[in-house]
């Protein structure tokens, strides 16, 4: 016995020993000169020709150059990779004048060749690069000596520049040689050549991102921050705690509730947010017997509540988005017109349609027929789907039944795709580009379209065939202004909300500036105090 | 008639068993043994014969000190046996072995013939060489008549007669005075029961064992007994000598025993 | 003995072979598709039909079929829709971390399992035995999920011991090859103290069944009434007896292993296998889905195939008579 006891204890107090181990043996190597940022998921891939995510666009522009650094009001531009540039009298060629200085992390120097190839590379059908629209118009590049480029137009327009803008610079010397299927499997697309601020220093799928100051980088006084780790938890609560507990320095894309509810939790975190290019809104298809009719829909529009949903589901952190252009960009009318919360006028509305509840259940009807719809969402937005029940709430107020429908993402956007619904909840990120011809055209109600109400008014399709190829802003602004007032008239949607970005990080960071369309629009300039 | 030693003494013994499930609800005891006494002398063959249920495994569990009684009191060797297992039990369990009713079952499945008798002798001498060990076993195998290549044998490569062989044997290396035989040849067809028998009988005299055979086949008790008891619902009916087999043949529940031997 | 093997391989074989080719079908006939997975409401111009041709989604059903066989069986595994990259490198990537997992899970199992059985049937009624009784009861019926959940919390946020996500710390590189090993153990122990919880319980309910009814047979009754001593009955005669069904209990349970894994990866952010087949089920990634299918069914095909041989191996009765 006396032997058995002995043994255990041995084998306990090294099982202690063991776990003391673990426990005690953290890091002993100093880390606080690295930044670590969480995000929720990975990117699809590192190469920028390659990604379709909004994450790995971001992490683009922070590895390679672009020729011009877009501004935060989406209309001017600052030199990056071209020092300088000039317009042709008849605004159909750009000419780029090319820093000199600059280098891809192997020491060889980036040249027009690289723009060129990076032109070719991005209208390759065979690449499917997400971008390539925005090069419809450009009809070619030339190379007129190493450091100077011209972009030919086919047309003027107001976007030329941020069209000729879209998509970094990327390597011809190392990419020229490569079919579109091998780019795939490159090198470069693990571990590629860059000539941002950052470069690549490692990646673990699904686990890190480790960026660290580019040496060769043509402003030496920058990045300020050399370490960066972007630390992928898909888990956003999880991912709050971790910041919570210093594991991360810092998160975007915080619910606002989190804030209202536990920012004591938070030592050492402030909370900032920013308006962001996101907005939401419900879609009625027209193609429905039911949302034909203007005074329908406008009833839907009255009857809800936008500022409660405003107050209620954003805490505050964004605002009630009045028409299709998000107030963020230059051609939004701020004088339009709004339609207030008015569940009286929406129900005189609907009785001027010959809505009426004759069986006494609470629903209107008409001819034996119940006014009823489904309000349908994707799975995994609590907002949306908080909002979608209040809604259906409201609406209830003005007798009208809402059925809710929730749908994998894949699955909404194939029913989206094919129109398959009688209403949609969906929030997008708005184009930096003030183009609506994709999202309220007639031609657009198809698959390849994005008018996803089947909209279709005559004066609206002449003015976005008109609006997008102006040269003149002021021109552009008039009939975007007139586009919105025919928009809110007709209401073909319902804009719900614009949310603000907040962003939670560590006190000790400082520089920060955010664009509407990025969180880490001057990432370099970012410093530790 | 000359007095022999007392082997084995049970005075009125009782055990009882508690159901084990709804112990609470409807706790109804059952009386396995009820007074039983009996007494087996040094040398002798006593046949203990009762249906299936009539206590007979109780009787021989008891004996072997798997369980307590809980009333009466059992001797062997002259002393009680709670005393026995509380001061000497390794001696006790050198003089008493048993063998049971399944002979495969009873050997460790996952052990050689080899292991199986080793390990009594690891009880026993505290210091053998290996090739000493090995003599015994041999000798012990050879004396329960089976071949010396059966040692590295699974007991799932042996018939059931060789398997109680091999139980026999294992029995017998720790050189007991007492064997406990609880219907060893009831898995056995007719020849190998008669080999089992013969054996148990020939070592008896040899050895000079002591034997409590339990068995419900009126054929073998009238083979081998010395002594007989009937249990019968937890009753031990009637002892008999066998010198005094008339009166037993007219004893009234031994006939009436027989009859469901015979039809069991 | 070696026929049975054969036969079980074959029919391994034909397993997994009809798992990938009903993974395909259903994938394909399910609503979504990777285009619209990989559509990102960021873009105002969507692709679908463009990223689907250039999947070759276009094609008839059968013909993607055929298509996918014929690359097999040439070894090419394809590429990643989501993340364009090779598949065959992304299995590399993720198998040994969910290896390595499953494996430490199936380790802890078995020994703590047992151990716990053992010393429940040794010391029948104690307290300990009674509230090891409890415990695994308790255990046996939770969600894996909501003890990982709990443990985050309790370890990881409360506590601050233990990191909650992902394989390694960021800065694994720069440390020593000692501190590397503990980095990873540190990383190791929430997963898989929330994983092998349950299995442990499991395991150690079965181990105990097992045993009390190893104890009842009537070799150990007979061991009993030689005189031999609990301890030696119990290690000696009980316990390699309990092997065999450990073993069998073991293959059988590897699949639901393997399952509770995927669970676990995602709540732990763990890159292994299991988390891919649900990222890459979100994002419709056939190639991704289907190879993740298939290297888990082998996986599963060949933990049971190992588990029949070494029962096999353990039991004398198999191994001589199948």
């Amino acid at each position: 016995m006396t032997i058995n006891a002995r043994r255990n204890m041995l084998y306990w107090s090294l099982i202690g020993l063991a776990a003391f181990t673990i426990f005690s043996c953290g890091a002993r190597i100093d880390k606080s000169h690295i930044l670590v940022i969480g995000i929720t998921g990975d990117t699809d891939s590192i190469n920028p020709i390659l990604t379709r995510s909004l994450f790995g666009n971001e992490l683009s522009q922070m590895l390679f150059l672009n020729l011009m650094e877009e501004q935060p009001d989406f209309i001017t531009f600052e030199p990056e990779l071209a020092k300088s540039w000039e317009v042709s009298p008849d605004r159909k060629a750009y000419t780029f004048h090319l820093r000199t200085d600059v280098y891809w992390t192997d020491s060889t120097k980036v040249t027009a060749d690289d723009v060129l190839f990076t032109f070719q590379l991005q209208k390759n059908k065979d690449i499917g690069w997400s971008g390539s629209s925005s090069k419809d118009h450009i009809a070619d590049v030339r190379k007129r000596d190493d450091s100077t480029v011209v972009f030919i137009f086919d047309r003027v327009y107001l976007d030329q520049l941020m069209d000729i803008n879209e998509g970094v610079i990327l390597p011809a010397h190392i990419l020229n040689h490569l079919a579109p299927e091998e780019i795939k499997s490159a090198p470069f697309s693990l571990m590629p050549v860059t000539d941002g601020p950052y470069r690549l220093k490692s990646w673990m799928p699904n686990q890190y991102i480790e960026l660290e100051a580019n040496d060769l980088f043509y402003d030496a006084s920058l990045p300020n921050i050399k370490s960066i780790v972007f630390k992928i938890v898909p888990d956003k609560y999880q991912l709050l705690n971790q910041l919570k507990t210093g594991e991360v320095h810092f998160v975007e894309g915080v619910p606002a509730k989190e804030i209202s509810s536990g920012e004591d939790d938070y030592s050492g975190i402030v909370f900032q947010h920013f308006p962001y290019l996101q907005y939401v809104q419900i879609f009625w298809n027209m193609k429905k017997p039911l949302f034909q009719d203007v005074r329908i829909r406008k009833a839907m529009t009255l009857a809800i509540d936008r500022q409660a949903l405003v107050n209620f589901l954003l805490t505050g952190y964004g605002k009630v988005c009045r028409g299709p252009i998000h107030p963020q960009l230059w051609a939004y009318n701020p004088n339009l017109e709004d339609v207030p919360y008015n569940p009286e006028k929406a129900k005189m509305l609907l009785k001027e349609c010959g809505f009426q509840d004759n069986d006494q259940d609470g629903f209107l009807e008409k001819d034996g027929q119940e006014i009823s719809f489904t309000l349908m969402t994707n799975i995994g937005s609590e907002t949306k789907e908080d909002a979608q029940v209040m809604i259906q709430e409201m609406l209830k107020k003005i007798g009208v039944r809402v059925v809710i429908q929730r749908f994998e993402w894949s699955v909404f956007v194939d029913r989206v795709v094919a129109r398959d619904f009688d209403a949609v909840l969906m929030s997008m990120m708005s184009a930096t580009k003030v183009d609506l011809f994709p999202a309220w055209h007639s031609s657009m109600s198809g698959p390849e379209g994005f008018n996803l109400s089947c909209y279709a008014n005559a004066e609206v399709d002449r003015l976005l065939e008109t609006a997008r190829a102006l040269a003149d802003q002021d021109e552009a602004k008039n009939l975007w202004y007139h586009f919105q007032d025919i928009i809110s008239r007709d209401v073909p949607g319902t804009f719900l909300w614009v949310p603000e970005r907040v962003v939670g990080l560590d006190k000790r960071i400082k520089n920060v500036r955010f664009s509407p369309a990025s969180a880490y629009f001057n990432l370099p300039e970012w410093s530790f105090e | 008639m000359k007095k022999r030693k007392e082997v084995v003494r049970f005075t009125n013994v009782t055990k009882i068993f508690l159901p084990k499930s709804l112990a609470i609800l409807r706790a109804k005891p059952i009386t396995a043994l009820d007074r039983v006494t009996l007494s087996l002398y040094e040398n002798q063959v006593y046949a203990l014969v009762g249906s299936s249920g009539s206590g007979k495994s109780t009787l021989c569990r008891l004996l072997l000190g798997l369980i307590g009684p809980d009333g009466g009191g059992i001797e062997v060797f002259g002393q009680s046996l709670a005393e026995v297992l509380k001061q000497n039990e390794r001696w006790y369990r050198k003089q008493c072995q048993a063998i049971f009713q399944d002979p495969t079952a009873s050997l460790s499945p996952r052990m050689k013939v080899r292991e199986l008798l080793e390990e009594p002798l690891m009880l026993t001498e505290e210091k053998l060489e290996l090739r000493e060990k090995e003599e015994i076993i041999v000798a012990f195998l050879q004396r329960v008549g089976l071949p010396e290549n059966f040692l590295d044998r699974y007991p799932h490569q042996l018939s059931g007669g060789e398997a109680q062989r091999v139980c026999i044997a294992r029995a017998l290396i720790r050189l007991p005075k007492l064997l406990i035989c609880d219907e060893p040849t009831s898995k056995l067809d007719s020849t190998r029961e008669q080999e089992i028998v013969d054996l148990i009988l020939e070592l008896k005299n040899s050895i000079g064992l002591t034997v409590l055979f339990i068995t419900h086949k009126i054929s073998l008790v009238r083979q081998m007994a010395d002594a007989i008891g009937i249990l019968s619902k937890g009753k031990l009916i009637t002892v008999a000598m066998k010198d005094l087999e008339s009166s037993l043949s007219s004893d009234h529940a031994f006939s009436n025993l027989s009859g469901q031997a015979v039809a069991c | 003995m070696l026929n049975y093997f054969i036969k079980k391989l074959l029919s391994g074989i034909l397993l997994v072979i009809g798992v990938s080719v009903v993974t395909f079908y259903i994938l394909r006939l399910g609503p979504g598709n990777p285009a619209a997975a990989a559509f990102d409401p960021n873009s105002t111009r969507h692709d679908v039909s463009q990223v689907n041709h250039l999947y070759g989604l276009d094609k008839p059903l059968l013909a993607q079929f055929g298509e996918w066989m014929k690359n097999i069986f040439r070894g090419h595994w394809g590429y990643s829709y989501a993340s364009h990259r090779k598949v065959a490198e992304i299995i590399r990537e993720t198998l040994p971390n969910t290896l390595i997992l499953t494996a430490s899970v199936l380790f802890v199992q078995v020994v703590f399992g047992t151990w716990l059985g053992l010393v429940q049937v040794s010391k029948t009624n104690s307290l300990f035995d009674k509230s090891i009784n409890w415990l695994t009861l308790a255990l046996y019926g939770l969600p894996v999920f909501w003890l990982a959940l709990v443990f985050i919390l309790i370890f990881s946020h409360k506590l601050g011991w233990l990191p909650s996500s992902q394989i390694v710390s960021f800065y694994y590189k720069d440390l020593s090859w000692l501190g590397r090993i503990m980095d990873r153990l540190r990383h190791l122990a929430l997963p898989l103290l929330s994983m092998s919880l349950v299995s442990i319980a499991v395991m150690a309910r079965y181990v105990k069944a097992s045993l009390k009814e190893i104890m009842q047979q009537d070799f150990i009754v007979a061991a009993r009434a030689r005189g031999l001593s609990e301890r030696r009955i119990l290690y000696k005669h009980a316990l390699r007896n309990v092997l065999i069904p450990v073993a069998t209990l073991t293959g059988q349970y590897f699949p639901a292993l393997v399952g509770s894994s995927v669970v676990i990866e995602l709540v732990y952010s763990w890159p292994g296998m299991g988390r891919l087949i649900v990222l890459s089920t979100f994002a419709r990634d056939y190639p991704v889905i289907i190879a993740c299918t298939f290297v888990m069914s082998v996986f599963v095909v060949m933990g049971n195939l190992f588990a029949d041989f070494l029962v096999a191996c353990i039991d004398p009765r198999i191994r001589l008579e199948a």
